[in-house]
């Protein structure tokens, strides 16, 4: 079996992955950010890759003078975030940027309460599965080849069969996040009959 | 181009626990920084989110651009590095040279017998007597 710290598919690992653009740039896609005011959605479905752009966006806007402030909500954690105003609310000004990961989690009357209790924030970029709560910067899909590619940087020995890559992909709905999931659990070895298709291959 | 090095007593990476041992820390750095920190850390690998945790810093002022110094270091007496299916714990020292956000980082074990607790049987051990 092999060891947790020895697995390609490890979070850490696939935390390091870039996000991809499908046809543009960061100074592009800064160049439209800025252009909008730094207000935005960027819509997708789930493991398509919003959080990892979101993540290096805060990286971007930083060397820019901006004060990138993050809020995180998801299925489990979707209270109106009042103490992240509250420490923010009287501070905000035209260099706050908040990077707000998950805002679909806010029903439409908490989402309204919280853009005006926000509104003196130069900049408000969401993350969100449907597109309408702000006008849409970007829209992340996912393909087999992005995940084919996605999993090569992940370990570049790794032989994966088509059929294992289309079925995983088919089964996740393209949720690369679970996809790569399963695989940390395919490369464990425990699961025999799909390890098959899996070879590891160690360079010698 | 800047370069920090952490060299470990004989060239060994694993270690008992509360052994102490004598790190060198060398560095080479394109401007002198404020201070270096020698850490003990030991970091989470796996399927779930990523602990980590500073058991230990050393610091030394003004160390210049440029030199070497012998540290000796007490490892901490747990936890243990372990691995299994879905997380292990790993340790390791690592130098940083502050403010200038240059570093290196050399993984250990720390253990029972400067060995790794493994949490699953490797395949090729024979199976335990009743």
């Amino acid at each position: 079996m092999k060891r947790a710290r020895d697995n390609p598919f490890a979070v850490e690992q696939v935390q390091r992955l870039r996000y991809r653009f499908r046809d543009e740039d960061w100074p592009s896609f800064l160049n439209r950010l800025r252009s909008q005011n730094y207000r935005g959605a960027i819509v997708g479905p789930k493991g398509s890759g919003k959080t990892t752009l979101l993540e290096e966006l805060a990286g971007q806007l930083a060397p820019l003078g901006l004060r990138v402030h993050r809020l995180f909500l998801n299925e489990q954690r979707r209270a109106y975030p009042a103490s992240f105003v509250r420490s923010l609310q009287n501070s905000l000004g035209p260099q706050d940027v908040i990077l707000f990961d998950g805002c679909e989690q806010l029903r439409p009357l908490s989402w309204w309460r919280f853009r005006w209790q926000t509104r003196r924030a130069g900049g408000l970029i969401v993350t969100t599965h449907r597109a309408g709560r702000l006008p849409t910067l970007i829209e992340c899909q996912t393909t087999r080849e992005l995940f084919g590619e996605l999993v090569r940087r992940l370990h570049d020995s790794i032989a994966l069969s088509p059929e294992t890559l289309d079925r995983l992909f088919e089964k996740h709905r393209g949720n690369l996040r679970d996809a790569i999931r399963e695989l940390y659990d395919l490369a464990t070895g425990e699961n025999l009959e799909e390890t098959d298709s899996l070879t590891l291959r160690s360079r010698m | 181009m800047s370069q920090l090095a952490i060299y470990l007593p004989d060239d060994r990476s694993d270690f008992e626990p509360m052994e102490t041992i004598s790190v060198e820390a060398q560095w080479e750095l394109d401007s002198e920084p404020d201070s270096l920190q020698l850490r003990v850390v030991w970091n989470t690998s796996g399927k779930g989110d990523t602990n980590i945790s500073t058991k230990k810093i050393i610091t030394i002022d003004s160390p210049g651009a440029a030199d070497s110094r012998r540290l000796d270091v007490e490892l901490p007496a747990e936890p243990y590095s372990f691995s299994g299916k879905y997380v292990s714990l790993i340790w390791a020292l690592e130098l940083i040279a502050q403010p200038l956000n240059e570093s290196c980082r050399r993984e250990i074990t720390i253990g029972p017998g400067r060995r790794e607790v493994l949490l699953h049987r490797e395949s090729t051990d024979p199976p335990a007597e009743e």
